[in-house]
């Protein structure tokens, strides 16, 4: 799967079941922790989305907001992770 | 690891009331100031200091958890996290430490919490983790009218420090009489030291018939202007719907001569005779929740059980 493909899929799951339907529209670069998208509760729905669709278990040492902060750094995590390159 | 987890501090009460509040104001979608200003983080983290943990991320709070001990049994909750900016793991990593807390330190047998009802994403959060969603558990509201003629509960206050170990002891009993090892003797103590409340007591000759848990005023759980019966229960047998009314009227006979305007009290809807004569009596809904078991038991919840209390 490409990874425009990857963050249309993130774009979609996280418009739709993190964000409730709400109006604002989920962009590549949109800051998703300042707008409270990704806090703790969803980001347990959000990695066994990951684990789900991707099949990547993100490990612990990437549980950083750099890997979070918006669906281009969210493609770049799984596509890492995706060829085995965990940090 | 960018979350790192240690016990709560004196210094974390104000960035913690704080996260309370955005908290609860992000999942209601209510205004900060309205979400009710009764100070449960400062209640707690006083009353219980050695189970009260704090995560945070580059120095900074992001995330608290508070449990609570009820003899054998353990209140894992409230976490309280930072809705906006990068939290992490926290939620998961504190209930992590608030199970081991109640289950390998205290060795409790179960674990009674609470979260919202309408929440799926919170329910399954718990569910995962092994806190099993069961009945519904509402929370009652009464306006508070002048009681006609008042009546003059007995309090826990008002006895002498012998006797008030010896209300301790039939607290536990009754309590215990519900389910093993059950008690409320550390909250009822808390409520004193900190004078957020008082506790009411029915004792019939040298039995302890009914007990209420009072939460009121500033360093309380209760908002300002309200009381939170934090507790009740009342004992089992032909006498208790008897005792449950005289309970409720020196309630609010207690209520009204603080000038409270009203009364908040849970119940789980397991426990079906106490949750209809509450309604009975004039309560009505306010929310639901839902209580959570770990492991999958009643615990104390039962359909004759007089016993009243939200799981938080």
């Amino acid at each position: 799967m490409s990874g425009a493909a990857i963050a249309q899929t993130l774009r979609s799951y996280i418009q739709r079941e993190l964000m409730g339907g709400e109006a604002r529209e989920v962009r590549d670069d949109s800051p998703l922790l300042e707008w409270g998208v990704i806090e703790s509760l969803k980001m347990v729905a959000l990695l066994a989305f990951l684990e789900r669709e991707y099949a990547v278990v993100v490990p612990e040492a990437e549980h950083m907001p750099e890997n979070f902060q918006d669906v281009a750094a969210l493609t770049r995590m799984v596509e890492r992770l995706q060829a085995g390159e965990a940090r | 690891m960018s979350i790192s987890l240690r016990p709560f501090a004196e210094r974390d009460l104000v960035p913690a009331r704080e996260i309370f509040r955005q908290a609860f104001a992000s999942f209601l979608q209510i205004p900060e100031a309205s979400v009710p200003d009764g100070d449960m983080v400062g209640f707690r983290s006083r009353a219980y200091p050695e189970a009260a943990f704090a995560a945070e991320h580059q120095g900074q709070l992001v995330a608290a958890a508070f449990v609570t001990r009820r003899g054998s049994q353990f209140v894992p909750g409230p976490v309280i996290v930072r809705p906006r900016g990068w939290t992490g793991n926290a939620g998961q990593l504190l209930m992590e430490a608030v199970l081991q807390r109640g289950e390998r330190e205290w060795q409790c047998r179960q674990a009674v919490g609470y979260t919202f009802a309408n929440s799926p994403r919170h329910v399954e959060f718990y569910r995962k983790l092994g806190l099993y969603p069961r009945f519904l558990t509402a929370t009652l509201a009464l306006p508070i009218r002048p009681v006609d003629p008042p009546e003059t509960p007995l309090t826990f206050a008002s006895l002498s420090p012998a006797q008030r170990a010896d209300a301790l002891k039939a607290c536990a009993a009754l309590t215990g009489s519900f389910f093993e090892g059950f008690e409320w003797n550390n909250e009822i103590e808390a409520v004193q030291a900190q004078e957020a409340g008082d506790t009411l007591l029915i004792f019939e000759g040298s039995r302890l018939d009914g007990m209420a848990i009072c939460h009121a005023g500033a360093r309380s759980e209760a908002p300002t202007g309200g009381g939170i019966l934090k507790f009740m229960a009342v004992r089992a047998g032909a006498g208790k719907r008897q005792t449950l009314e005289r309970l409720i009227r020196q309630c609010r006979s207690w209520a009204a001569g603080r000038g409270l305007k009203g009364l908040s009290v849970g119940v789980n809807l397991a426990c079906k005779e106490a949750y209809l004569h509450l309604l009975e009596l004039g309560f009505f809904t306010q929310l639901f929740g839902i209580a959570l078991h770990r492991p999958d038991l009643p615990a104390h919840l039962v359909q004759d059980a007089y016993v009243f209390d939200d799981g938080r």
